[in-house]
């Protein structure tokens, strides 16, 4: 454990499917007071999140080299399992514990953002001296699915592509994941992206008195709460459908059940988390497997196209170009 | 002999191909042979897809301006029907065929989605269903379809099983209307050749009142069963697939009942379709002709499509 140098400063997840708030959250965090790392190592800025998407570019690399030492999907459900027996195995370990030291070298909480991170959260708790304090953002499912979409194809493509069974999928895996192992962690808040863009002072005052409970206040409250809440422009929430998401044919009941638990929790109502209730359908892992392959075969492939460094920093295999 | 049309109905690979050999030796014309789908690895027999037929299934799809899995699919079909434009063009097509006066054979596996367009030209058409295990078929499909490395990677079993449940959901509201069709299961016809060549003959005899020469009929048929063709047999049976869902099972014993001639009525209540089914149908369907080049009906259509041009340009 890195825990021989004193009380560790607190490690911040944030977590949550893709396009749904995570980087906004992410850079909240890191206005209150949290450092993400060396700024050079945070990737690439891009037109959809001109701010940065606050990932670490070693601790993604870690994550994607993990996935590849296993050969397995991540999304096989024994996947959260497998990778965390990894934390006790050379050089994983080792690789994990000089990331986290650098993170705390600075003597201050940090702050991880990555969607992906949701699966890997075993693997940490075993590495960390103490369990990370996990916000997890919520938003509609169907309107973070139509920015995946955009994000992930030329844009040709992305107007003739649906993908919300898909995305959908993918959010009840890596929710589900998260929400099975925040179980175990007490320290957690959910946030819903459409809150926070909608009633802005009273969510950033919520989040900031969380982490200020756990970790400690970093600035003066009113100066901290100006500088967090001039990070949130609601000129870039994007992507809103006008049908709600339990309307739409192709969702399935489990999965609107789980956004119900999701906002619940959000609204700050404690539920408990019975994962029977947001079972999976048969065909769930096939699509999501099949869609990784599509798309980094495409990327190979098709003029014009291809995947984004960061896409290729996270990809759980050679990609199709490489190979 | 009446001039009725048999139609080979089924979802792809099924044993459409192997039944409409059976059904072209048994005595009905295929068209001219020489502007036939070429025989390939895959089908070293041949597919019996005539290509003026089959280019003209493509356009009719194309016209629709939509997807194949879109349930107002039919819908379409049907008004497609009272163009003049396709209406010409099916009328001669089917003129074509009946030019050399006896019964006459189609097989495309987009038959089976196009029936609301070709029921208004073929009011009583003797139809045969093929029904395989949808696992081998799926098998079969990705092997066709997908090149290797892609192959390695992509899973089928879920797609293949709600392609199939899909086409053989329209192929029985078809049968609905028509109850002059025959179930005929692949596998018992490579088990059981003699047995079910005989019945397939019987069947046809009979409809279309064939007259002497039923021995000679079936031993032309019978030569045409070739066992050491039945491949891509997965050995795992499709009740035990964890992508299979329950009304898949129960639709595929359904079939199996009635290629057992027990004349079970059709319930369509019974075998509904997921909700996103159409959605990951759709998409699956674009990212793979995206990756192929492919055109807009299904992974399948567009190699054949491609080999129907090439041969109609040679013609």
């Amino acid at each position: 454990m890195v825990e021989d140098r004193g009380k560790p400063p607190g490690a911040i997840f944030v977590l949550g499917a893709d396009r749904s708030g995570t980087s906004l959250v992410a850079e909240l965090a890191v206005r209150w007071g949290a450092h993400p790392g060396d700024p050079a190592r945070l990737g690439e800025t891009d037109e959809l999140n001109p701010r940065g998407y606050f990932e670490l570019v070693p601790m993604q690399e870690l994550l994607r080299d993990l996935a590849r030492a296993l050969d397995l999907s991540l999304w096989d459900p024994a996947f959260p399992a497998r990778v965390a027996e990894l934390a006790d195995r050379s050089p994983w370990r080792e690789r994990a514990e000089a990331l986290v030291a650098d993170m705390e070298s600075e003597g201050s909480p940090w702050v991880w953002k990555e969607p992906l991170l949701g699966l890997y959260l075993g693997f940490w708790e075993r590495v960390l001296a103490a369990p990370p304090i996990c916000i997890v953002t919520v938003r509609r499912p169907h309107d973070a699915a139509r920015s995946f979409v955009r994000a992930s194809f030329p844009e040709e493509m992305s107007q003739r592509l649906k993908l919300v069974t898909y995305f959908v999928l993918r959010w009840q895996v890596l929710l589900r994941a998260t929400l099975e192992s925040l179980e175990r962690y007490p320290a957690h808040l959910v946030v819903a992206y459409e809150s926070l863009l909608k009633s802005p002072v009273q969510q950033v005052d919520r989040l900031c008195r969380f982490l200020a409970a756990r970790l400690g206040s970093r600035a003066e409250p009113a100066e901290r709460l100006g500088e967090m809440l001039e990070a949130i422009d609601p000129g870039l929430w994007h992507h809103k459908s006008e049908i709600p998401f339990c309307d739409l044919e192709q969702v399935l009941a489990p999965q609107k059940d789980l956004l119900g638990h999701l906002e619940r929790r959000a609204a700050d109502q404690p539920e408990p988390f019975d994962p029977a209730r947001f079972a999976f359908p048969p065909y769930y892992r096939e699509w999501l497997d099949n869609l990784d392959t599509f798309r980094d075969f495409l990327a190979a492939a098709e003029p014009g196209f291809r995947l984004s460094a960061r896409d290729r920093r996270r990809l759980p295999w050679r990609s199709a170009e490489e190979a | 002999v009446r001039l009725r049309p048999i139609l080979v109905l089924g979802v792809e690979r099924s044993g459409t191909s192997v039944v409409s050999d059976l059904i072209h030796r048994w005595g009905a014309d295929a068209g001219d042979l020489s502007r036939h789908v070429a025989s390939d690895d895959h089908n070293p027999q041949g597919y019996f897809e005539y290509l003026p037929m089959q280019s003209f299934l493509h356009d009719v799809l194309v016209s629709t301006h939509g997807s194949l899995w879109d349930p107002g699919f039919a819908g379409r079909m049907e008004r497609l029907a009272l163009d003049p434009r396709y209406r010409d063009r099916a009328q001669a097509l089917i003129a074509e065929m009946e030019a050399a006066g006896r019964p006459w054979l189609w097989k495309d596996p987009l038959l089976s989605l196009e029936m609301p367009f070709w029921e208004r030209f073929l009011p009583t058409p003797v139809c045969v269903v093929t029904v395989r295990n949808p696992n081998d078929s799926g098998r079969s499909f990705a092997r066709m379809n997908f090149p290797e490395p892609l192959r390695r990677r992509v899973r089928t079993n879920s797609y293949f099983a709600f392609r199939w449940q899909f086409t053989m959901l329209a192929v029985l509201d078809y049968l609905e209307r028509n109850p002059d069709h025959l179930f005929v299961r692949y596998e018992r016809l490579l088990e059981d050749p003699a047995g079910q060549v005989a019945r397939l003959g019987h069947f046809l005899d009979t409809r279309l009142a064939a007259g002497d020469g039923a021995e000679d009929r079936l031993a032309q048929m019978l030569a045409a069963v070739q066992p050491g063709l039945w491949r891509n047999r997965s050995g795992a049976s499709f009740f035990d697939l964890p992508e299979v869902i329950a009304e898949q099972k129960e639709l595929l014993c359904y079939l199996d009942r009635r290629a057992s001639d027990d004349p079970e009525p059709f319930e369509r209540a019974r075998y509904p379709l997921p909700p996103y089914v159409v959605e990951y149908l759709e998409d699956f369907n674009l990212l793979a002709q995206r990756l192929h080049r492919l055109e807009p009906a299904g992974p399948d259509l567009p190699r054949r499509r491609q080999r129907a041009e090439a041969a109609l340009a040679e013609a």
